[in-house]
């Protein structure tokens, strides 16, 4: 959808609001609600986070200047949502009691890290990562989603600490600790898959 | 003063390239992983109008849309009552008509005389032919099955029409304007 167009249609109003939210649907429905399902894993809830999203953009739609491109800004709006859906039922487990790994695996973990990640030698090896990964994902999202979302928005946006920091509502310093504690939680959900990783590299 | 957490955040981020540290190698394996994960997820349909038409709802219930307009259309449960009633009423006159004596000729509230007879397209004609032997201008329909005869007959009425009248068992009508209807007989 065109910039140029939303802008046009968030002046004017009334029904011209119909014709571009049916547009913004066409064209980001797609990539939101991959993200939105990713987060929630409930393709209904996903949907209806992506309804309530496109809902927040025409309610917010006279703060887009337009400096920057349409979709990064209509997803910022739909990551506070997700965030804000997460946080509703507290779904989050401490890192002090989740997974019992004792200090020995937790110290091999780190072992294992300082080694270079290992060029996979076929595509049997690629897929069993690539589905151990998938895997130790899965129970990182379950236990601690949002900081698994926030490291995967880092990993394909490369969101700075500020963008960080806006989205969470938090300060600079607040920020960087909690992006000390993605790694942290990282380093334990992912344990399997970095040892199958970098011990069979 | 770049700490490990530093050098992990931007090896996610993909900022930084080859950067020989263990922090920066389990960064950049989480990348690829996360990256590759998000190339083989399939993207909903683009287009879908029934999701459309249910965004739209909930923005007008929202109160983001001015509210749909209301477009008079016939209703048809009202045009079905009509139609009823109009059914309801044409039985009762069809009804009233199957039990009038014939041949008696009345009139009727509407103005209309009535008389029945075993062929009435074939009386019809004959009226006709005769009242325009007469010198009377008449013409005839057809109406629900029903031979009608319309006349303007002359004032005062002549005697030759007043005699075709009573041959028919036709009673003169007031004002001079007949309506006739003929039925079939029973």
């Amino acid at each position: 959808m065109e910039k140029a167009v939303f802008i046009d249609a968030c002046r004017e109003g009334g029904e011209r609001i119909e014709s571009a939210l049916r547009s913004l649907d066409r064209a980001y429905f797609g990539v939101l609600h991959r993200d939105c399902l990713r987060a929630l894993r409930d393709a209904d809830a996903a949907r209806d986070l992506v309804q309530e999203t496109f809902i927040k953009v025409w309610q917010r739609c006279a703060t887009f200047r337009g400096e920057s491109e349409l979709l990064p800004w209509i997803r910022s709006i739909c990551r506070r949502a997700i965030l804000d859906r997460l946080r509703q039922p507290q779904r989050e487990v401490p890192l002090e009691h989740e997974t019992g790994m004792t200090g020995d695996v937790l110290t091999r973990v780190a072992e294992l890290s300082a080694e270079q990640v290992p060029p996979a030698e076929d595509s049997l090896k690629r897929r069993q990562l690539a589905e151990c990964f998938l895997r130790c994902w899965e129970k990182f999202m379950e236990a601690s989603p949002e900081h698994a979302l926030v490291i995967s928005w880092i990993a394909e946006d490369g969101m700075t600490h500020e963008q960080i920091a806006s989205l969470l509502g938090r300060t600079p310093g607040a920020t960087r600790e909690f992006i000390s504690q993605c790694r942290k939680r990282a380093r334990v959900y992912l344990a399997e898959w970095y040892s199958l990783a970098f011990l069979e590299g | 003063m770049r700490d490990d957490d530093d050098i992990w955040f931007d090896s996610l981020a993909g900022s930084t390239v080859d950067e020989p540290d263990k922090a920066s190698a389990t960064a950049r394996a989480i990348r690829a992983a996360i990256l590759a994960r998000a190339g083989e997820e399939p993207a909903a349909a683009g287009e879908n109008l029934r999701r459309e038409n249910d965004l739209v709802a909930r923005a007008r219930a929202e109160g983001l849309l001015p509210a749909q307009r209301v477009h008079v259309k016939r209703r048809w449960p009202a045009f079905l009552a009509a139609a009823a009633i109009a059914g309801l009423a044409i039985g009762l006159t069809l009804h009233m008509r199957t039990e009038a004596p014939a041949p008696v000729t009345r009139g009727s509230p509407a103005g209309i005389a009535r008389i029945t007879d075993k062929d009435p397209k074939q009386l019809q004609q004959e009226l006709i032919r005769e009242l325009k032997a007469a010198g009377v201008r008449a013409s005839g329909y057809e109406s629900f099955g029903r031979q009608g005869v319309d006349a303007d007959l002359p004032t005062p009425l002549p005697g030759q029409v007043r005699e075709i009248l009573a041959r028919h068992g036709i009673t003169p009508p007031a004002d001079n304007v007949l309506q006739l209807e003929i039925e079939p007989a029973p």
